[in-house]
């Protein structure tokens, strides 16, 4: 079995106010794309209640760094009480959302993800010692990567909600 | 074994409230049909209505061949509680659209050598895996795999549209 080696740990997002879910969704695709990510979209649900739409999202995008190594990015993001609603912008209708935002931000480094040294016990022990000993300043550089791409797209994401501040 | 099925990730859909689902069983049968997909009802399941509403349950399976070797299945899982026909005024047009709770699970599998080629002895069946491992293995890993984790996106995205969520849009969809 691959290795996952936890570099960021259940980071928070919050948001409440206006903003577009799907421009927002979009944003992410887009923002994963160039970084050259696979979205893996595990689960996707909506609900429709009184007080708003309820969406869960769980993604879990992923990219090869090398043939032994890859990131992993878990998004968890739920809207809560999601309306909609209409704004006039520079003399324009738009229409947008109003409701809340929770994502939460997971990163790891998966190791070994093709299981090539899980065939016999000693080939373990091996991989164990390459890991502490050989690869330790490679790992270290690819858990940066992940930590700095996670970094990135919670700014970005900060950043795009902002935008809709009016 | 000859025949080598390597499963994707299940892709979950849930969706609570009002949709079409004739709309709905049309835009993936149609996605399924023009995408060159052969497609078989295996199951469909009708219980006895309850004030709640009746409850379905529905397997499809689709499979296309790619080459002699190579073949693409999509299984949906399609489970449905609490349903109901409610009438709605769309666009000032009366239409007679489902409420209730829908699970979607779809799981793309690649599989292999379906013509059974390597079949019949130890030696066909090593050199069978000598042969994914290291000579067709960026075909199986970066083309076939690709292709169909794409492929499936893709209905993914018809699903999403039809049940009208919010989130539609996937990423890569310019690919395959």
């Amino acid at each position: 079995m691959s290795e996952r080696q936890i570099v960021v740990e259940k980071m928070h997002l919050e948001y409440e106010g206006l903003f577009s879910v799907a421009e927002l969704y979009k944003f992410i695709n887009e923002w994963l794309e160039d970084k050259g990510y696979d979205k893996r979209e595990k689960k996707n649900i909506e609900a429709v209640h009184p007080e708003g739409k309820s969406i869960e999202i769980e993604v879990e995008p992923w990219k090869k760094v090398t043939d032994y190594a890859k990131n992993v990015i878990k998004l968890k993001m739920a809207f809560e009480e999601v309306k909609e609603v209409e704004i006039e912008k520079e003399g324009a209708k738009v229409k947008l959302n109003q409701g809340k935002v929770h994502i939460t931000f997971d990163g790891y480094l998966e190791t070994d993800y093709e299981n090539r040294w899980e065939g016999k016990p000693i080939f373990f022990v091996i991989r164990t010692m390459f890991d502490k000993y050989v690869y330790a300043p490679f790992t270290a550089g690819f858990t940066e990567g992940v930590k700095r791409d996670i970094m990135h797209l919670h700014n970005n994401i900060k950043a795009f909600l902002n935008l809709y501040r009016f | 074994m000859v025949l080598q099925r390597i499963r994707q990730h299940v892709m979950v859909i849930k969706h609570n409230g009002i949709f079409d689902m004739q709309h709905l069983f049309h835009a993936m049968h149609d996605w399924f049909e023009s995408s060159g997909y052969e497609f078989h009802e295996r199951q469909a399941k009708h219980k006895v209505p309850s004030p709640a509403g009746s409850e379905e349950e529905y397997r499809w399976f689709a499979e296309m061949d790619i080459t002699e070797y190579v073949k693409f299945t999509i299984a949906i899982f399609m489970h449905v509680w609490d349903l109901r026909e409610i009438e709605v005024v769309k666009h000032g047009e009366k239409k007679t659209l489902t409420q209730g709770r829908i699970l979607i699970e779809i799981t793309p599998t690649l599989q292999l050598d379906w013509t059974e080629r390597f079949g019949g002895s130890k030696f066909m069946q090593g050199l069978q895996d000598w042969f994914h491992k290291y000579i067709w293995k960026h075909e199986i890993e970066d083309l076939w795999w690709d292709e169909l984790y794409y492929r499936s996106y893709k209905l993914h995205r018809v699903i999403k549209e039809a049940l009208e969520f919010e989130t539609k849009t996937n990423a890569s969809e310019g690919r395959w």
